[in-house]
C-alpha cells in the first residue's frame, strides 16, 4: 500500500471531519433540541474548519470561498476530486 | 442552491478493478430504485412536505444521496 502524503493526510482529516458534521446535522434534523449532539456537531464543525484552513492554504481551494487568488482562476488546477490522481 | 465542496465525501483507491462489481455499484446508483432516482424524489418531493423538520430531512438526504 502505498504511503499517504501530506496531502492525502490533510484531506483526510477534512473528509473525516466533514463526515462527522453532515452526519449529525441529519442528527439534528430530526432532533433539534439534542444538547449532545449540537455539542458534537460544534465540535467537528470547529475541526472541519481548522483542517479546510490547512489544507487550502497547501493545496488549493475546496469551495469558492477559499479562493484567494486575484491573478488567475485556480478552481480547475488540482486534478477533480473523482480522478486516480487526486486519489 | 449549492456550494459544491471539491473532495470526495471518502477516499477510493482501485487497486483491483472489476468490471463485475463495477456493473453492480452503478446499477444501485444510476438504476430502478437507485440512488440517483432517490435523490431526485427527495429534492422534488420536499416542495410539498408540511412539517419543516420532515423538509430538513429531505433536503439533506437528498443532497447526500
Amino acid at each position: 500500500m502505498q504511503r499517504m502524503t501530506e496531502k492525502d493526510k490533510l484531506l483526510r482529516r477534512v473528509q473525516i471531519a466533514d463526515f462527522a458534521v453532515r452526519d449529525s446535522a441529519l442528527y439534528l434534523d430530526v432532533y433539534p433540541n439534542n444538547k449532545k449532539a449540537l455539542a458534537y456537531f460544534k465540535k467537528y464543525m470547529m475541526l472541519k474548519e481548522e483542517a479546510v484552513k490547512e489544507y487550502v492554504s497547501k493545496y488549493g481551494p475546496l469551495t469558492y470561498a477559499d479562493i484567494t487568488s486575484e491573478n488567475r482562476w485556480t478552481w480547475n488546477d488540482a486534478p477533480p476530486p473523482w480522478s486516480v490522481e487526486a486519489n | 442552491m449549492w456550494i459544491y465542496d471539491r473532495k470526495l465525501q471518502y477516499p477510493v483507491k482501485i487497486k483491483n478493478p472489476n468490471p463485475a462489481i463495477a456493473k453492480v455499484i452503478i446499477t444501485q446508483f444510476g438504476g430502478p430504485d437507485g440512488e440517483l432516482a432517490a435523490s431526485q424524489r427527495y429534492l422534488s418531493q420536499r416542495y410539498s412536505m408540511p412539517y419543516k423538520e420532515v423538509s430538513g430531512v429531505l433536503t439533506d438526504i437528498g443532497i447526500e444521496e
